[in-house]
């Protein structure tokens, strides 16, 4: 306990620049606390020309980084018009298909609700799978 | 075009909005404006960290490369501070990033067959008599062999004492420990860096 203290008031004396006698038993810990001091330096700042620098650097990755999220943002909207797309032109062919099935079965006894069922039936799958692939492409990313 | 944020971002904007100023910001409100592309909030977190981070490293690497890594640092957190997650602190997460920097700074030089730790430079080093210059090289180079073998907890005492310039008292605050335990650790982590380094004086 003692010793904890004395070897914590040591670094602090010696860190805030002031002298102070450690007892004996202490004295070969001393030594380490001294080579710390002088590796670390932590009075020693980064000199400015390396500040300067540095910052350079950084702001240089942090537009690299905004040019790769802006990018990124436009293939997503890309991506987005092309599902849209894809699920119209599903949809238009598939209600195009239905209603010429449609004509075709006109005036049995089967009429018209069973093909609306069915067209709904598609729609919803094409909006699910639309859906599906789309969140399973931004996952990819 | 009104941009929608996520919602912890919005949180973080609104509290700096209500502060007005970046420098009262949390490391970690800083950090999830930075997630959202906030040069300025960044910035203030370089600013913050950046002798710290310096000290951590000068205490672990010969001072020739200690600019080298430091900058790989921050740049590597420029490119994960996506990956930053809002649950935890800040500065655990940035010292992570130290540590694995200078873990690679190391396997980068025993790769090349450069692993040479005892040669620093004269020049950086900025000591007297040559015979006395290579005398304090050998034990810079020991004490930095001695930071980087000790069990994480010793190091971490060591450092937050004199790379991040916290007392004592702060440090118990930190680590919510009692002020006697920690000196008692501290005391026992110089013990374990003496250990490693043998007969200093």
């Amino acid at each position: 306990m003692l010793k904890d203290d004395a070897l914590a008031a040591f670094t602090d004396a010696m860190l805030e620049n002031r002298t102070m006698e450690l007892t004996d038993d202490l004295h070969d810990l001393e030594g380490v606390v001294r080579r710390l001091n002088q590796a670390i330096q932590p009075n020693r700042l980064p000199d400015a020309t390396f500040r300067a620098r540095l910052t350079q650097r950084l702001n240089e990755e942090w537009g690299q980084m905004e040019r790769q999220q802006r990018v990124r943002h436009i293939q997503n909207q890309r991506m987005l018009r092309y599902v849209a797309a894809a699920a119209a032109l599903l949809l238009v062919a598939t209600a195009a298909i239905l209603l010429a099935t449609n004509t075709r079965v006109q005036g049995s006894a089967a009429g018209d609700d069973p093909n609306w069922l069915v067209l709904f039936m598609v729609a919803l799958v094409a909006v699910g799978a639309t859906v599906t692939f789309y969140v399973w492409k931004n996952r990819r990313r | 075009m009104k941009r929608l944020w996520p919602q912890h971002v919005s949180s973080a904007r609104d509290d700096i909005k209500d502060m007005k100023q970046y420098a009262d910001a949390t490391d970690e409100q800083l950090a999830r404006l930075s997630q959202d592309h906030d040069r300025e909030a960044f910035l203030t977190l370089y600013n913050r960290y950046l002798t710290k981070v310096y000290n951590r490293v000068k205490s672990r690497v010969p001072p020739d490369d200690v600019d080298d890594v430091t900058q790989e640092v921050f740049v590597a957190v420029v490119r994960s501070i996506g990956s930053f997650k809002s649950q935890s602190k800040f500065n655990t997460w940035l010292y992570t990033i130290v540590n694995r920097q200078i873990a690679d700074f190391y396997r980068r030089r025993s790769r090349k067959g450069n692993d040479d730790r005892n040669t620093v430079s004269l020049e950086a080093m900025e000591f007297g008599e040559p015979s006395y210059q290579h005398e304090l090289l050998d034990e810079q180079a020991a004490i930095y062999r001695a930071m980087n073998t000790i069990p994480e907890h010793y190091r971490e005492i060591v450092l937050m004492r004199f790379a991040d310039g916290m007392s004592f008292a702060e440090i118990a605050e930190s680590r919510e420990q009692s002020l006697e335990a920690v000196k008692s650790l501290y005391r026992r982590a110089i013990q374990a860096i003496k250990d490693e380094v043998g007969e200093v004086q």
